[in-house]
């Protein structure tokens, strides 16, 4: 077999083998760039969702933009406050504080007065059905911005 | 042994370098267009916090995150790498440089948590092509050369690509049968995830698809949806083997994409831009085509395009 025929077997079907295997790999683990692809799969059910909320002096409250929490990737925010709160009080804390930073910094929030770390449960389908009300919600973290 | 034969000759089908090279500039293209748009994203990473860090990958051996001045530093070489790539010049080294690049600020950006499913394909599409001789012509290295005649050594990682394309998306169908069964295909599941996108989207201030919001008041755009999504992934091997079969294919697919986008608010580029599918077909008659000579002339006029 010269070098060419290597490489084309060696290098080419071996990537086309690996990117099948983790078809096979039990218990299913996702990764990058061998993939399976799990997105759409799984169903949702009434999933809680992790939020953080800015609040201004009367108490309003209104969503964050994710560029505040982690980058201008929504879904990056949202694992970064789900992990965050996987993490435990200390690590909420410590993401509040951050994104209060950060906050206090932006003069387009200059009203914001305190931020939330919220988990809230909804049923998706009754959401755009019956109206935008969730079936629970909890509030697991508080902190003031300090400017 | 027929049978193994017939692989091979399938594997090594003979293909003009021509092909290669085109699917070199189109997927190498892509690639460093993607890096330079999405720049300021993928180097966010570079100032992300440690306790976010979750490894994976070629990243999985980093105790902890690089320094930021690494993070920009990689990225700046890959770009550099990806030039040089898509010109075909020195491809030995920068073929695999921009490759390995390209795996790795791709890599790193899913290394904090969240795993996105929009760059895999182009980044084992560079894998192949970055040890392929993608660059013998059409290339800096090639130029003054005598065109090489068509040759099996030009037809394998044409089908390699291929192969990775129809894999991606059989693996998906797999997923789905795995996590939900053949339940999935009623529809109730994708009704429930472009619902939960919708909702998540706005919950979260950010930019949803109305027309998704809309349309999960209804069952049964989704029971069709379902078993669409199904018929492709899983029937995807098919467009390996049957040219019309494959042409119907990828318009599928494509519709596939652009629905996502519709109904989701969700980009994956690469396919929606055609180039995931262009080893698919003799991308290199495009050349024929006077507007596209008109503008290779235009971008490097000393490129000669030959036949």
């Amino acid at each position: 077999m010269n070098g060419g025929r290597l490489v084309a077997y060696g290098w080419g079907l071996t990537l086309v083998l690996c990117s099948i295997w983790p078809a096979f790999r039990t218990p299913t683990v996702d990764s990058y760039p061998l993939s399976t692809y799990p997105m759409f799969s799984q169903r949702r059910g009434q999933p809680w969702l992790h939020r953080m909320l800015a609040l201004d002096d009367s108490g309003a409250p209104f969503p964050l933009a994710p560029k505040l929490i982690a980058n201008a990737e929504t879904l990056q925010a949202a694992v970064t406050v789900r992990r965050a709160v996987d993490g435990g009080k200390g690590a909420m804390k410590d993401l509040c504080s951050e994104v209060a930073a950060r906050v206090s910094r932006d003069p387009e929030l200059s009203k914001v007065r305190r931020l939330q770390i919220q988990a809230v449960q909804y049923d998706p389908i009754e959401y755009f059905v019956s109206g935008r009300v969730p079936m629970a919600a909890r509030t697991l973290q508080t902190c003031r911005v300090r400017r | 042994m027929n049978a193994l034969r017939a692989i091979d000759r399938w594997w090594f089908a003979v293909m003009p370098p021509e092909r290669l090279a085109a699917l070199r500039v189109i997927v190498g293209g892509f690639a460093w267009i993607y890096l330079c748009v999405r720049g300021a994203h993928l180097t966010s990473y570079a100032e992300f916090p440690a306790r976010n860090f979750a490894p994976l990958g070629v990243t999985s051996w980093l105790e902890a995150p690089l320094a930021p001045a690494a993070v920009y530093i990689i990225y700046a070489l890959t770009l550099l790498a990806g030039a040089a790539f898509v010109a075909g010049a020195h491809f030995r080294l920068s073929g695999p440089a921009f490759a390995a690049g390209f795996l790795w600020v791709t890599t790193y950006r899913n290394s904090w948590g969240m795993i996105f499913h929009t760059d895999n394909l182009v980044a084992l599409h560079l894998l192949v092509l970055a040890l392929s001789p993608a660059a013998a012509a059409w290339s800096y290295d090639a130029r003054g050369r005598e065109p090489a005649p068509a040759h099996g050594r030009f037809g394998w990682a044409v089908r390699a690509l291929c192969c990775l394309t129809i894999a991606s998306y059989v693996l998906a169908g797999v997923a789905k049968l795995r996590n939900a069964g053949w339940a999935w295909s009623e529809g109730d599941v994708l009704r429930g995830h472009v619902a939960y996108d919708a909702l998540r989207k706005l919950e979260l201030g950010s930019v949803h698809s109305p027309a998704g919001a809309w349309l999960v008041q209804y069952e049964w755009p989704f029971q069709v949806l379902g078993i669409l999504t199904l018929v492709l992934e899983l029937g995807a091997p098919l467009a390996l083997v049957h040219r019309q079969l494959r042409t119907a294919w990828v318009l599928g697919v494509w519709g596939f994409h652009v629905g996502v986008i519709a109904l989701m608010a969700i980009t994956f580029a690469y396919p929606v831009t055609g180039c995931a599918f262009a080893s698919f077909f003799a991308v290199e008659q495009l050349v024929a085509h006077p507007r596209v000579r008109r503008l290779v002339r235009k971008i490097s006029p000393a490129l000669d395009l030959g036949r």
